[in-house]
């Protein structure tokens, strides 16, 4: 089984990091695992996405270009990759800033108001979290513990004291889907 | 050891395991990766890492620590080469070792910064005035990175010659899972050090081809180093016969050497008749897209070009023996695709060249070229 996955959003809405905590994830499993970045000049703003693949064996090339997964986080990343999504595939979408649903039947698309959720946590930022745990979970590509275990090793310093409400955003998001 | 790298630490590993004890280079985006683990690294084995106050700044301090007996690295992307553009004139005049890394993004000029490219391949062929010969190693996979980096030191040394690796954006910033212990580990190359024991004559030679001894400065002897025309001695001179002796050596150094510079790796597959060739990172795709073709029955060969400069003529000859069409794919307008046609037009019959070519900032897929392999 291989997943292909593309996290997309504005840059600062951590898509980046989604991607990344997946991939390591991935690595923990024993998995090969590709994370390619693509993103505009701007330190904050434009667009950011990640690609990353999951595979029981060898990855060749590292390009996605129908993934078997899609996390968007902004309409303009909707529109982009909702199409692209292979039949069979999943959709992860944040319905805070995506009043449009998925009209396609043939894949399964989670709409998830997951800036309301992480706010409720306290901490508007972690709506990439919410998302995370609903990808993960949907696609079952991972456990979510070894996320829990990616967290403990890789988060900096300076969110340490987040480590516990990012892996409750991780759960939430799971448990709606 | 499996971890999860990139090939910015695959060449900051490489560069450290081939003796790379002192770098300098200024931030730009794709290379920057580079930088900091080298500045990061350095200090930890008793070298020295410099964020220099800009390019032109940093290679000067490069190519200073490499007269001193330094293996030094650098680090740029297109918009850094051109302004190292006259200091690697003088790195090739001083016969200076030193590694460049060019992590090609869009261009012309700011271009696209973040957006991938292999629009830097003649421009590094011909990157200063006078038109001599460079070397140019190109990896595409990260133990290439690894391994690469470590030829181009040695080559560096060897030859007292900046070496450049080509790489670009997609290779520094994609991480993979990998198992490092798998790498490929190379002898390291030390430069031939003048006998304390004779008179030091600087650029002595006694063939063309040679590489003259070296010797430090602030060491024992008495080193010249200018940028101008020069004798063997290091003093500037328009004698015809010692100006043309020192621009004959500074190409016969390197065009003597071409079958140790010849990296490739060649995959042939019996009664194909269609080759592909590429380099970087589209001959990730370029190997996919064989194996796709291959598993649906169909014949193909390829060619992935480690060492672009020197063209590896004597590899691109031999492969394309029994092929009557020869596929191009890369990240330019076809940059590369004129040497392939000037190797393929030599043969009898000519093989087709055909080039696939993107300038949009994304990568050339594997379904691209499986489209113009056909049947």
């Amino acid at each position: 089984m291989q997943h292909e996955i593309i996290i997309s959003g504005f840059g600062g809405q951590g898509a980046l990091f989604a991607g990344q905590l997946i991939a390591y994830g991935a690595l923990a499993e024993d998995r090969h695992v590709t994370w390619i970045p693509s993103y505009g000049p701007e330190m904050r703003g434009g667009t950011a996405h990640c690609t990353v693949i999951i595979s029981d064996q060898e990855i060749g090339s590292p390009l996605v270009r129908r993934p078997t997964a899609a996390l968007v986080m902004n309409p303009p990343s909707f529109e982009r990759y909702e199409p692209a999504i292979q039949p069979g595939g999943i959709l992860v979408a944040n319905a805070n800033l995506i009043a449009t649903v998925s009209a396609r039947a043939d894949i399964r698309a989670f709409a998830i108001k997951a800036n309301e959720i992480a706010t409720e946590f306290g901490s508007p930022q972690l709506a990439n979290m919410v998302l995370t745990g609903a990808l993960v979970t949907a696609t079952g590509m991972l456990k979510l513990e070894t996320l829990d275990y990616v967290l403990n090793e890789r988060i900096s310093a300076r969110h340490r004291d987040k480590l516990a409400l990012n892996k409750q955003c991780l759960r939430r998001g799971a448990a709606l889907v | 050891m499996r971890e999860f790298i990139d090939g910015a630490e695959a060449i900051a590993r490489g560069a450290l395991d081939a003796g790379c004890n002192f770098f300098a280079g200024y931030p730009i985006t794709p290379a920057t990766p580079i930088m900091l683990r080298m500045l990061r690294e350095l200090p930890k084995v008793g070298g020295i890492g410099i964020q220099g106050e800009d390019e032109i700044a940093s290679i000067g301090m490069c190519i200073g620590a490499a007269m001193t007996g330094a293996k030094t690295l650098t680090a740029t992307s297109g918009p850094g080469i051109s302004l190292y553009s006259e200091n690697i004139g003088m790195a090739i005049m001083g016969e200076v070792p030193l590694v460049i890394v060019d992590v090609m993004r869009l261009g012309p000029a700011t271009g696209g910064a973040t957006t991938v490219s292999q629009g830097d391949v003649q421009f590094l062929r011909w990157v200063t005035s006078g038109g001599f010969p460079i070397i140019a190693l190109c990896p595409s996979g990260l133990a290439d990175c690894y391994t690469l980096t470590q030829h181009a030191f040695n080559l560096a040394e060897k030859f007292r010659a900046p070496v450049f690796i080509a790489t670009d954006k997609e290779m520094m910033s994609a991480q993979q899972s990998v198992d490092t212990a798998t790498f490929e580990k190379i002898q390291p190359i030390n430069r031939v050090y003048a006998s304390s024991a004779e008179e030091f004559v600087p650029y002595k030679i006694q063939h063309l081809s040679d590489t003259p001894a070296f010797a430090p400065v602030g060491g024992e002897h008495l080193i010249r180093f200018t940028t101008s025309m020069h004798d063997e001695r290091g003093i500037i001179t328009k004698k015809p016969a010692s100006v043309d002796h020192k621009g004959r050596h500074l190409a016969a150094k390197i065009e003597a050497h071409r079958d140790e510079l010849e990296f490739v790796k060649h995959d042939p597959q019996d009664g194909a008749h269609t080759l592909i060739v590429s380099y970087g990172i589209t001959a990730r795709s370029m190997i996919q897209a064989a194996h796709n073709t291959r598993a649906n029955g169909k014949r193909v060969s390829t060619l992935i070009v480690q060492s672009l400069w020197p063209l590896p003529e004597k590899a691109l000859r031999d492969a394309m023996r029994g092929i009557t069409r020869v596929i191009v794919p890369e990240l330019n307008l076809g940059q590369y695709r004129l040497e392939i046609e000037r190797v393929a037009h030599a043969r009898d019959p000519r093989p087709v060249v055909i080039g696939i070519n993107r300038v949009d900032g994304e990568l050339i897929e594997p379904e691209e070229i499986e489209a113009e392999i056909g049947d």
